[in-house]
């Protein structure tokens, strides 16, 4: 697991080093396929495994119970913390001007 | 949209081509993959490397825009984290999944070679579903909630598929704040997912 990560340290350190090479090259791209190309792989172990296609119906409603999740909870932090500095403007402008934060 | 139509286009494609026995299933279960997925990692890192700007970044820093990524992460992880417990789902799976913010491709990949091919489904699906619903309903967050929420939401997308709606709606005044958002979360999935699949049973 941790040969990944070191990999895209490696790939980092390699990319800050030969950046003027590699500006040049449609690295866009390439990252593009190779991600379809490991996620044909992946759906491809996943056509393998008739356990999982039987399963599919519970798959679909798990990823979409944990987007609800993920959004819903990243939401509601995010508007508390905008409450909260709301809040810390008003007090320091006690005549009631508003901010831009207060839009 | 078009990208992402494709990559799921190119799984479905994945899925049927071992389920009506186009290819042998073998195939795919040879430990070359792994090579393939460092191959690809250490690819995403020169990209990383090549792109970012340092430099900019850091003078564009401020302490506020800071938390946005960090507001994201733990709401993220506390909203998964509140499904895994109340459905039964493994709590250390709903987080990989979660940590994904968005980045269906790396984290779905990475989360199918250390946790099973399974958990890697449920995030191609997770993340991606994540993008549609900010695309979907950015007029409705940024009404009911306000423009911060509306970019924590967007995850990884906020420097591409979903920053023209968030510019839409909350304003070109958070452009900045959107692309720095994705660029720190970007950096960080493949560590959090990692992290917490080294944590899986």
């Amino acid at each position: 697991m941790f040969w990944a990560i070191g990999c895209l340290l490696a790939g980092i350190l390699a990319g800050m080093a030969l950046k003027g090479i590699l500006v040049r090259l449609p690295l866009g791209h390439i990252v593009f396929a190779a991600v379809l190309t490991l996620l044909f792989i992946m759906g491809a172990q996943i056509g393998a495994d008739k356990e999982i296609l039987n399963n599919i119906h519970n798959i679909g409603i798990k990823a979409f119970l944990l987007t609800l999740g993920a959004v819903g909870g990243t939401m509601l932090a995010a508007w508390l913390w905008a409450a909260w500095l709301a809040r810390g403007d008003r007090q320091k402008c006690p005549r009631g001007e508003r901010t831009r934060r207060d839009r | 949209m078009i990208d992402s139509l494709l990559i799921l286009a190119v799984f479905i494609v994945g899925v049927a081509s071992t389920a009506l026995d186009i290819i042998p299933a073998n195939i795919v279960k040879a430990d070359r993959i792994l090579y393939a997925l460092w191959i690809f990692m250490f690819i995403v890192g020169l990209k990383v490397g090549a792109d970012s700007n340092l430099s900019e970044i850091i003078r564009a820093v401020r302490p506020r825009l800071l938390m946005l990524p960090v507001l994201t992460t733990l709401g993220t992880y506390a909203g998964v984290a509140c499904v895994g417990l109340t459905c039964g789902y493994q709590v250390f799976e709903c987080l990989a999944i979660g940590a994904g913010f968005g980045y269906y491709s790396l984290s779905s990949i990475l989360i199918s070679q250390y946790a099973g091919a399974e958990p890697g489904a449920v995030a191609l699906l997770a993340n991606m579903t994540r993008e549609l619903f900010v695309l979907v309903f950015a007029p409705l967050i940024y009404r009911l909630l306000g423009p911060m929420p509306l970019l924590c939401s967007g995850g990884c997308t906020t420097s591409d598929t979903t920053l023209p709606v968030i510019l839409r709606y909350a304003g070109s005044a958070w452009l900045a704040p959107a692309i720095l958002h994705a660029m720190i979360l970007d950096f960080s999935v493949p560590f959090w997912v990692t992290f917490f699949c080294s944590l899986m049973d």
